[in-house]
């Protein structure tokens, strides 16, 4: 797996890289700015990129513009972005542009050297990857109407791993279940949300991050 | 009413041709119906061109200025002054009853030019003692007047009229033929008439000290009258000093005064056409009034242009009353209102003498300068507004600038610094060679632990001194994050939409301190944040329903109390309240004990 690393602190940085290389990771370039990105990915053409939210020079949203910058460029590079804070409308704001191969993590997460690789690995493939702390948050929203309520607590972890963006297959491996009985736990969620069923994974995690921040 | 002055007052409007035309026939019958008389009575052809040029001269004069200054009272008295100007010549009548109203009535045009005299060029009188000396004319003409008929025996008291006329009357209202008491009655006739005459040319000389130059300019003419009406005195007391020496010198003076009389109406009517003294008096107005004048003082100089002593300037107060410079409210009652519309909230309104309306033009041109004045006013309180503003809202803006940056520097230093410790510490916990020693995996994992707690303290620190998606994505996210954190339901209803940097931090640390007085101080179970932008206000909205009773904020530039996260349910909302008044906002606390706390801030966005 081909992956560049954005970040202005240098200090992390390296951390990154480092921590990324050590778990067999091929890191193709770093980059302290924003600015010269789009160029970089054409010429590095790496299947991810991972991103700081915050660049220089203004330190807001240089990252997310960035990110569209390089999917405008070359489509099919993902991106996993890294925020500094829990920022459920930023998460939602980005998976919208197009789910595919994007991720959204929370800064913390570099400390995890398996959990950030995972994290790549399934935004390479294409997939969606989701902090779970956003998901979370999303899920403790107190909301006027009470329909997360009324899921079971099965049901409850089924819409969480889908928030993050985890394929079937995943989440079988992960609750230790079989296809058959997630399918049924899915229809389930789906018709208490009064959600559109069948959704391909990339659509899926859209709607339910939607459903969740409306 | 488009920022005019409306008038409650009647308003004189130009007369009809037909009116004029009424008016002159009757001016020209009167002429001609006394020529009869006086012509019976002996005069000469000389006599009677005089006697009809004065009179019908003061009736076209008055014609005149009825058609051109139809709000001025004066045409009217110059029009009277024409017309009883031939009634003394009734006594030359073969008519008895006639003979009397003639008699009776001789100095009737005296009583009016005095009248003309004290009221031109406005047409009113200004003081009480002027209107009372007018008054006092026309009571000697007509008690005097009346009485001196009672004796007065056209046969036997030949000199005492400028008719000579002993076959004139008989005399319907004669009761006593008694030439002594009728001697002494005419005598002292006269020196009342000559003592009035005194105190109207005493008026006049202080009229002339209180005129304004603009106003002497338009009296001089007029004031060409009163050395005609000198010359009256003159004859009358050389007449009561000699009366039967009457020969050329009398004839001499009766003409020269006849004849001068021709240029008194013309006087008058140039006078009057010439008025440009009210408004030049408008003009004066404003100098008079001064640069910076009080409400005290715009009354007293409107009530001296205005003539009416008993002007009250009525200007808004903050209830929504009007009341006058005193304070007292304006009633209107009786009295003429006119008001003065200087844009919304700033109207003033004089209450007046309804006299004072008889002249609209002049009455627009001292609305016009109310006007101006209420404007330069209005202009003078904002920028004082603004200056006062200016200061508190640059310091807002650069203790804003100064969260900003310490945000950025924990986010690029400390938060950075320990995100690498923790890197670190797991590479540690995984390549230490003792790893399987679970007393080594534990004591990392405790490190582990604390530095996740320090981070995550120091990114809520962090957001607390200013929430970084406030700049990047606006008010209505940093309001969800905000929401989302809340330990109480928080509904959030914000309008999308990017404002000033200022009025969006302003906001949001209104609802941010909203939140955690709900939470704090109201133990509220629900809370509902709405954001509206309309105009040129943004309007934040926080509503609890918590148990209200939290003390409404001091007004801006009262001293608040340091600190804004202090216990007392309060010290929050006056830290808010000082920060919205430094953006030229205002805040508003409803919080009835018991029933819930409302607090709306209204920011202007410019």
């Amino acid at each position: 797996m081909r992956v560049i690393v954005a970040e202005d602190s240098a200090l992390l940085r390296q951390g990154v890289v480092r921590l990324l290389r050590d778990g067999g990771v091929d890191v193709v370039a770093e980059t302290a700015d924003a600015d010269g990105l789009p160029e970089l990915v054409a010429a590095e053409r790496p299947d991810v990129v991972l991103l700081d939210i915050r660049m220089p020079p203004t330190h807001t949203d240089e990252g997310v513009r960035a990110a569209g910058a390089i999917r405008a460029r070359c489509p099919g590079t993902g991106v996993l972005l890294l925020s500094q804070y829990v920022e459920t409308s930023a998460a939602v704001g980005v998976m919208a542009r197009d789910p595919r191969g994007f991720g959204y993590l929370l800064k913390d997460r570099v400390a995890d050297a398996e959990e950030l690789i995972d994290a790549l690995k399934r935004v390479a493939a294409g997939e969606s990857a989701v902090d779970p702390e956003i998901v979370a948050r999303l899920l403790a929203r107190r909301r006027a109407d009470d329909t997360l309520g009324r899921l079971t607590p099965r049901e409850h972890q089924v819409l969480a791993l889908m928030a993050e963006g985890r394929s079937n297959e995943a989440i079988t491996r992960r609750l230790r279940i079989s296809g058959k009985t997630l399918e049924t736990h899915i229809r389930s969620v789906f018709g208490k949300l009064e959600l559109e069923p069948d959704l391909a994974d990339h659509r899926r995690v859209l709607a339910v991050l939607t459903y969740l921040r409306g | 009413m488009g920022g005019g002055p409306t008038s409650g007052g009647r308003a004189r409007r130009a007369p009809t041709p037909r009116l004029l035309i009424g008016l002159g026939t009757a001016a020209l019958l009167a002429g001609a119906c006394g020529s009869w008389g006086y012509a019976r009575s002996g005069a000469g052809p000389g006599d009677l061109v005089r006697d009809l040029s004065v009179g019908w001269t003061y009736a076209a004069a008055g014609l005149v200025a009825r058609y051109r200054r139809p709000a001025n009272r004066t045409g009217d008295l110059l029009l009277a002054e024409g017309i009883s100007w031939f009634l003394g010549n009734l006594q030359g009548f073969p008519v008895p009853w006639l003979f009397a109203v003639g008699a009776w009535g001789e100095a009737l045009n005296m009583a009016v030019l005095a009248h003309l005299l004290l009221v031109f060029p406005d047409g009113r009188a200004g003081t009480a003692g002027e209107r009372r000396l007018m008054v006092a004319g026309y009571a000697l003409v007509a008690a005097g007047g009346f009485a001196r008929v009672l004796l007065y025996d056209p046969a036997a008291d030949r000199a005492t009229s400028y008719l000579a006329c002993p076959e004139c009357g008989p005399n319907p209202l004669l009761l006593r033929r008694d030439p002594a008491l009728f001697d002494a009655l005419d005598l002292a006739y006269r020196w009342a008439g000559v003592v009035l005459t005194a105190l109207v040319l005493v008026t006049m000389v202080r009229r002339w000290r209180r005129a304004s130059p603009a106003r002497r300019r338009v009296l001089l003419p007029a004031w060409v009258a009163v050395g005609i009406a000198l010359a009256f005195v003159g004859w009358e007391v050389l007449y009561l000093l000699a009366p039967e020496s009457p020969g050329a010198a009398g004839d001499l003076l009766t003409a020269a005064s006849d004849l001068s009389q021709l240029a008194v109406p013309a006087a008058f009517l140039t006078g009057l056409l010439r008025m440009r003294l009210r408004r030049a008096s408008v003009g004066d107005l404003l100098v008079a009034a001064g640069s910076e004048p009080t409400p005290h003082r715009l009354q007293e100089v409107l009530r001296q242009v205005l003539g009416d002593p008993s002007l009250r300037l009525g200007l808004p107060a903050g209830d929504g009353s009007v009341t006058d410079p005193e304070g007292r409210p304006l009633t209107g009652g009786a009295r003429a209102v006119t008001r003065v519309d200087a844009g919304p909230g700033t109207g003033a309104v004089l209450e007046h003498d309804s006299a004072v309306g008889e002249d609209p033009a002049l009455l627009a041109a001292a609305g016009a300068a109310v006007r101006f004045w209420l404007s330069d006013h209005r202009l003078r309180a904002e920028l004082a507004g603004q200056a006062r503003r200016t200061v508190p809202r640059r310091l807002l803006q650069a203790a804003y600038e100064e969260r900003r940056r310490l945000e950025r520097d924990l986010h690029d230093g400390a938060q950075t610094r320990l995100l690498y410790t923790l890197m670190t510490l797991r590479r540690l916990g995984t390549r230490l060679p003792g790893a399987d020693d679970p007393e080594l995996r534990r004591t990392v994992a405790e490190a582990e632990d604390s530095l996740r707690h320090a981070l995550e303290e120091l990114r809520d620190l962090a957001r607390g001194i200013h929430p970084a998606v406030l700049t990047r994505a606006g008010l209505e996210p940093a309001l969800a994050s905000l929401a989302e954190r809340s330990p109480v339901p928080v509904q959030v209803d914000a309008e999308p939409g990017r404002h000033p940097q200022l009025i969006e931090t302003t906001a949001y640390f209104v609802v941010s301190e909203a939140l955690a007085n709900a939470v704090r101080h109201a133990a509220a179970r629900r809370v509902a944040v709405r954001v509206r932008h309309g105009g040129r206000l943004l309007v934040v909205e926080v509503e609890d329903d918590g148990v209200g009773g939290a003390p409404a904020p001091p007004g801006p530039g009262e001293p608040a109390e340091p600190g804004d996260s202090g216990a007392a349910p309060g010290t929050g909302l006056r830290g808010l309240a000082d920060r919205v008044a430094a953006v030229g906002g205002t805040l508003r606390v409803d919080s009835p004990p018991g029933a819930g706390t409302r607090i709306r801030a209204e920011l202007p966005c410019e």
